[in-house]
């Protein structure tokens, strides 16, 4: 048993963080106009969408480098949306074989792809006449994918193009959603088994958890630091037993949902498809109950200032509920384990 | 990264599940004292050293066998699957302050029998006016000779009354400043001088006591280290308390939410949603508890110190024991009143120290501000 990241993941994880920090966010003045996919070009020539093509069935990187990636991402805040358009884009159309030759545009860098949820944001949507919503998604060009369940109850990805979606106002302002066209014809692809799509939802679940604790680790550094030099009362207010109080807090909520995310990024391919997708919805479960009071306790740490729309703290809040409510939320995991341990009602 | 265990691990918990099968005594039915359910983990201590589990991650030299912490995982986890009494905790973190700080005689003399069971210890360093703040202890040691006399007033010994040993943080030198002055002294607890009076906690047993130390001698080679170590000691094993996996806490925890997933479903509690949200909580803060422990381990494997990352653990310990026992009482609904679950009435007790001995839960938090978040001391 080895808990901790080994050297060639240390190595993976410095890299992920310098990758981040080049197409981050540091100012809210930062996301006006920009581009989402104006790092979409480093990303792709660092190699990291690739990261779940399979080759001879294994995926070139495990869940954890990709889990390493998205902590990086969340704690730069950057717009890039290589969860949904990279990583569980190409876990799910490479898990079906890719038939017919997606991935290569994918790779590139010249198609973009996005996931089709459901309304309610808590799975892959496709339902006919249900719009559902665009994660991934950042201008109204590339594809929407999906997974449909067909009357033998084959499961087959499936996209579709989205000239013509229409963006949303996401809470997040480093998340775009966008909503998808009337609806067009889906071109399936290859077939996937059940345990694919466990494992694909267990990658989702693990990179949205490791998302939020990424975006919250970076707040508390900012605000720990920043408790160092504001001054109240003649101290700095990081020497009040309260301040510190509540950042003990915030610090032993984030380490509980990095502890959880470790194993479950680990487990997403080595362990069985049911045991992964427990230890997922067990990371996404603390990453959903501790994200958006961790982030809240960062904004009253930062006091006015924190509650302004130029201050950087929002974004850090925004982005915990947008992680939150994908893919379900608290109950919607606790649910699921519950139905696991105690058998299904 | 791998979380599997290796091949020598999968052996060792496989045998260690097979020892546990033919080991582990029938469960109790009804009312215990609190002399039974000591005597009951000290036989269980004994057996499990019997059996080559007691110290196993200790070095050969001492007793131990010399493998890897992971083993005290599993050893954790086997156990609590097994529904087996608790592990021994003392050897854990008294040990540990003998193996790095005591002479060799000293190991020599108290290593082998701590390990395996023959002297239970206890822990003096609490006194009425020092408990959070530890370093304003009062109980002197005054050197005579070869000797040196104790006299003071020690708090919430816990176990005491079970132990034969303790090691007792008493001021040498009063005139330095207060974390400097302390040293630290093997003490027997039948010595001339010394009584003990148990402490009746909320949940009606005896578990700790205070101490009373009127002149009592020991030999100066009780001293542990030097003069003025105390407080390095004293942290030291508190570090080592800290860690769930040093006192047994996985185990606790696996065992107690087993037993609470069983009630449930036996009442049919478990239709009731809400109770399923609640059931799967308790489950997930007991998964949170045992990965922290998972890399706190595997960073010691490394041969990492124990540092302050202990009380983040102790933190997720406390509150995923406290509310575990809040969940268990509203389970057992009105038989907590009607005196019909004593049980579970006494491990809710049990569990609120939790958030005040080895350093309360604001004391940890102090401990996270300042030397992990760096933040500046008031």
């Amino acid at each position: 048993m080895q808990a901790l990241i080994d050297e060639t993941q240390q190595e993976f994880r410095e890299l992920a963080d310098d990758i981040a920090a080049s197409i981050g966010i540091t100012n809210p003045s930062d996301i006006d106009g920009a581009d989402p996919l104006a790092g979409w070009r480093t990303l792709q020539s660092a190699g990291v969408l690739e990261l779940r093509e399979r080759t001879d069935g294994a995926p070139l990187a495990g869940g954890v480098e990709v889990a390493l990636l998205s902590q990086a991402l969340g704690a730069a805040l950057s717009p890039a949306p290589y969860l949904a358009g990279g990583a569980l884009a190409v876990d799910l159309i490479s898990r079906s074989g890719d038939v017919n030759g997606w991935l290569p545009g994918l790779l590139a860098g010249t198609d973009h792809y996005s996931l089709l949820l459901t309304p309610a944001l808590d799975a892959l949507g496709g339902t006919a006449g249900e719009p559902g919503v665009l994660w991934g998604a950042s201008r109204d060009a590339g594809f929407a994918v999906t997974v449909l369940r067909g009357d033998d109850g084959v499961i087959r990805v499936a996209r579709r193009p989205i000239a013509g979606a229409r963006r949303l106002d996401s809470i997040s302002l480093t998340n775009e959603l966008w909503e998808p066209p009337v609806e067009a014809e889906w071109e399936p692809g290859g077939t996937l088994s059940q345990d694919d799509l466990d494992r694909f939802t267990a990658l989702a679940l693990t990179g949205l958890a490791a998302d939020t604790a990424g975006a919250l680790r970076a707040a508390l550094t900012g605000v720990v630091e920043y408790s160092k030099q504001r001054v109240a009362y003649g101290v700095h207010i990081g020497s009040f037993q309260a301040v510190q109080h509540i950042a003990a807090e915030a610090h032993v909520a984030i380490e509980a949902i990095a502890a959880a995310v470790n194993y479950a990024a680990w487990a997403v391919d080595e362990l069985d498809a049911d045991a992964a997708l427990l230890a997922a919805r067990t990371a996404k479960a603390v990453a959903a109950r501790n994200g958006r009071p961790t982030a809240e306790a960062v904004m009253q740490l930062y006091g006015g200032i924190g509650q302004t729309w130029e201050h950087i703290a929002h974004f850090y809040t925004r982005r915990a509920i947008f992680d939150t409510v994908l893919f379900g939320g608290e109950d919607a995991q606790l649910r699921a384990i519950a139905d696991a341990r105690l058998g299904g009602e | 990264m791998d979380y599997r265990d290796s091949p020598e691990e999968a052996e060792y918990r496989a045998r260690l599940r097979a020892w546990l099968a033919e080991n582990v005594p029938a469960p109790h039915s009804g009312e215990r004292t609190n002399a039974e359910i000591a005597a009951e983990r000290l036989a269980w201590h004994r057996k499990l050293y019997e059996g080559g589990y007691i110290g196993q991650s200790w070095p050969v030299e001492w007793g131990g066998k010399g493998l890897s912490p992971t083993m005290d995982a599993i050893l954790n986890e086997e156990n609590g699957n097994a529904d087996a009494p608790s592990l021994p905790a003392m050897v854990g973190y008294i040990g540990r302050a003998l193996q790095m700080f005591g002479n060799d005689e000293q190991r020599a003399r108290f290593i082998p029998p701590t390990l395996s069971g023959e002297i239970q210890w206890c822990q003096g360093f609490s006194e009425p006016g020092a408990g959070s703040d530890l370093a304003s202890l009062t109980t002197k040691a005054v050197r005579e000779g070869d000797e040196y006399v104790i006299s003071g007033h020690k708090m919430w010994t816990s176990a005491g009354q079970w132990a034969d040993w303790c090691l007792v943080l008493a001021r040498t030198d009063p005139d330095a400043p207060k974390h400097k002055g302390i040293s630290a002294f093997l003490v027997p607890m039948d010595s001339v001088g010394l009584v003990l009076q148990p402490i009746v906690l909320a949940n009606g047993d005896p578990e700790t006591s205070e101490v009373f130390y009127d002149g009592v001698r020991v030999p100066a080679s009780a001293l542990v280290g030097q003069e003025g170590d105390g407080w390095k000691i004293a942290m030291t094993t508190v570090a080592y308390e800290r860690g769930p996996s040093d006192v047994g806490a996985i185990s606790t925890l696996n065992k107690q939410l087993a037993r609470l997933e069983r009630h449930a479903q036996s009442t049919g509690a478990t239709a009731d949603p809400r109770v399923r949200l609640e059931l799967a909580r308790a489950y997930v803060r007991g998964e949170v508890v045992r990965l922290m422990a998972l890399e706190q381990l595997s960073s010691r494997a490394t041969g990492k110190l124990v540092g302050e990352e202990g009380s983040v653990a102790k933190v997720l310990q406390t509150e995923a024991s406290q509310a575990l026992a809040h969940l268990a009482l509203e389970l057992h609904d009105a038989d907590i009143v009607t005196g019909r679950a004593p049980d579970v009435v006494s491990q809710y007790f049990q569990t609120r120290p939790m958030s005040v001995y080895g350093g309360s839960a604001q004391i940890q938090r102090n401990v996270i501000a300042s030397r992990i978040l760096g933040m500046p001391r008031a």
